[in-house]
């Protein structure tokens, strides 16, 4: 399933009362940052153009939908004891977030060139991730590194020519 | 009428170069591929493409989207029905039957259905977006800020409720999406809010490299987390769509056709909900009700008809009154904005040329479909079998260097990871993503039009829900919200009980 569908099947009612709470928070905090926004009356504008009206609303609204949230999780069982849930498989992905995060933020823009970091990122990516799969295949260290190491290149040859040559980008 | 189809043929032979032609090729390659694979949809496709093609004339780099846009919609049924995985959601009908064909090893006749289905469902839209259009047209002349500030309003709860899931929890994504929409200076004033003194943020989210970040890098994280196991593709017998296939189910191709175009009008509702409602009508209609999901050509094929068509319907409301049907109608009109083209109420008086570029541009991209259809199968099959973690670290290059490319600034690059990791979380506690999206599209557009109407009334709420286009926006909207309200359905479910008994 991706992105663009509604999640499926059930979330915690516990998960749902701490998405709920934060967006609480969320929805307070933008309507208090409203309400103390300058109103330019040393302008002498028409109150309804006041800057902070809409997003004041807005927050508000969020505010008591996250109420509302937060009610329904409480009563499907929010506050009961649950078992703990299953962690299983996010410290990969937390390790994947970090990786990602190291190239798009840490990375590019920031020292090393934008060839340099995007080769070493994707030959990297993909020899300890992709390494499950290859190894059941019954490919060697080696030739696993070389086959990552080709995808690095190609892939940091073609985007850097083709985003300096074709389309005139100043690269990061 | 005539005038029409005389502007029409300047559009088309306008793009008959083999600089287009070249174009067309090439972005409904990327279309259809990025679409066969799971995980990758038509809207990251689009976005990703905004980003390369900056640097192209206006009228080139929209034949490349919109090229793209409709190959990716056509592509999600090849790994449906040799899969069983949707290459895009909008493919998710097209599973239920495609598969269980390709089971019955008539993969190739099922893709035949598919292409059939997808070039006729474009046609069917292409035609109501030549018509309708113009109409539209006519009737935003009409709608003043009262109008407008519905139609916003309008498009996030409709996209909350429609796409399925909690729709609670797609009004906070899509409120907090207004809201994002809010920071940085205000249209009015020039009122800096919410940026905490930082001078990037003053300028305010732009709007590609968030939506890149909310359906390329949140979806690759989700691509990541769930495995995908190896693919094992069966034999293929001939994919060359048959006429009598077509012939037989004309009338669910018109049907479907019409529900696709209708869903795609609707703000926010896209090829999904097109797909899935031109499956369940057919599934009404049909004389075979018990053949559909266990290998129905008629199912498949109203699937397919009603997603495709429903990217020209989705085009329509956003030349019209600049609201995007869908969420990659959202990406092509904010690359429509970049490249200086105003859609809008005004556009067939201003340039009424464009809204036919658009139709020959849709048209050429059913050229595209159709070539690939009949020619690409086994080259797609290899494409199938690249593994998720190959092709997460390159699209990860493509999403970073793409945001950069907008403006040259590295804050789009936080701003495309901050909206990936935010959609990502988001996601797995189950807020859906397209009503979030949709109010950072629409924001601008409903805070302009709130406060503008409130000036002109000087205060008074009334003209919101008096003028009779509002009132209708407005009474719909209530209607929606209070049918989601769990009492309220108690109620009717109860009433609907008692009747039966």
């Amino acid at each position: 399933m991706s992105i663009e569908t509604s999640p499926e099947g059930e979330v915690p009612a516990r998960a749902d009362l701490v998405s709920a709470l934060l967006w609480m928070a969320f929805g307070g905090a933008v309507t208090v940052g409203a309400w103390r926004m300058d109103r330019l009356e040393h302008l002498h504008i028409n109150r309804y153009e006041a800057p902070g009206l809409v997003p004041g609303i807005l927050g508000a609204v969020v505010l008591l939908l996250g109420i509302i949230l937060a009610l329904r999780a409480v009563r499907r069982g929010a506050l009961k004891p649950v078992a703990a849930a299953s962690r299983e498989g996010w410290g990969r992905m937390a390790v994947i977030i970090a990786a990602m995060l190291t190239y798009s933020v840490l990375l590019v823009g920031r020292g090393p060139p934008f060839w340099l970091s995007t080769a070493a990122f994707v030959t990297l990516f993909i020899f300890f991730f992709d390494r499950g799969r290859q190894s059941a295949l019954g490919r060697s260290t080696a030739r696993q590194a070389l086959l990552a190491l080709a995808f690095g290149i190609a892939t940091s040859a073609v985007v850097s020519l083709a985003f300096e040559h074709i389309f005139y980008v100043r690269l990061p | 009428m005539f005038q029409g189809l005389v502007v029409f043929g300047n559009s088309l032979a306008g793009f008959l170069t083999l600089e287009s032609i070249f174009f067309v090729l090439a972005a409904t390659l990327v279309g259809v591929v990025i679409g066969a694979l799971p995980g990758l949809t038509a809207t990251m496709g689009v976005a990703l493409m905004t980003t390369l093609t900056l640097k192209l004339p206006a009228n080139q780099a929209l034949l490349v989207l919109i090229c793209t846009y409709v190959g990716a919609i056509y592509g999600g049924s090849r790994s449906a029905i040799l899969l069983n995985i949707p290459g895009t959601p909008a493919s998710a009908a097209s599973c239920m039957d495609g598969f269980a064909l390709a089971r019955q090893g008539m993969a190739g006749r099922a893709m035949g259905i598919a292409t059939s289905g997808s070039v006729l469902g474009t046609v069917v839209g292409i035609l109501c977006l030549a018509l309708f259009t113009p109409l539209l047209g006519d009737m935003a002349l009409k709608f003043g800020a009262y109008e407008f500030f519905w139609l916003a309003a309008f498009g996030v709860i409709i996209a909350a409720t429609l796409t399925g899931g909690d729709a609670l929890k797609g009004w906070i994504a899509g409120f907090a999406g207004l809201f994002i929409a809010t920071i940085g200076q205000d249209g009015i004033h020039a009122f800096e809010r919410f940026n905490f003194g930082n001078r990037d943020l003053a300028g305010g989210i732009s709007l590609v490299p968030a939506l890149v970040g909310a359906f390329g890098f949140a979806e690759i994280l989700v691509a990541m987390k769930e495995r995908r196991p190896p693919v094992k593709v069966s034999a293929l017998d001939s994919v060359i769509p048959k006429i009598v296939d077509v012939l037989r189910y004309w009338r669910t191709i018109i049907r479907s056709g019409l529900i696709g175009t209708f869903m795609g009008i609707v703000p926010g509702v896209g090829e999904d909900v097109a797909a899935w409602s031109s499956y369940a009508a057919a599934k009404r209609a049909s004389r075979e009700k018990e053949l559909f999901g266990k290998g129905s050509m008629e199912g498949l094929m109203a699937a397919e008809t009603g997603n495709n068509a429903c990217v020209p319907g989705a085009i329509i409301p956003v030349l019209t009154l600049q609201v995007p049907g869908s969420a990659p109608a959202a990406v092509l009109m904010a690359a429509m904005l970049i490249h200086g083209v105003k859609p809008g109420p005004m556009i067939m008086i201003e340039s009424p040329q464009f809204v036919y570029d658009i139709v020959a541009m849709m048209m050429l991209a059913t050229f595209g479909i159709l070539l690939y259809g009949l020619t690409l199968t086994r080259l797609l099959v290899q494409v199938l079998r690249v593994p998720t973690t190959i092709i997460v670290p390159i699209i990860l290059v493509l999403c970073t260097i793409g945001s950069f490319a907008l403006a040259s600034r590295l804050f789009d690059i936080w701003v495309m990871v901050g909206f990936g990791v935010l959609g990502f979380f988001l996601r797995q506690y189950g807020y859906p993503m397209a009503p979030l999206v949709l109010g950072i599209v629409l924001g601008d557009l409903l805070e302009k039009n709130f406060r503008r109407g409130l000036v002109l009334s000087d205060g008074d709420l009334m003209p919101f829900v008096t003028r009779p286009i509002s009132a209708v926006l407005a009474t719909t909207i209530v209607l929606i919200v209070l049918l989601r309200l769990p009492t309220v359905r108690r109620l009717f479910s109860r009433k609907t009980g008692m009747e039966a008994a």
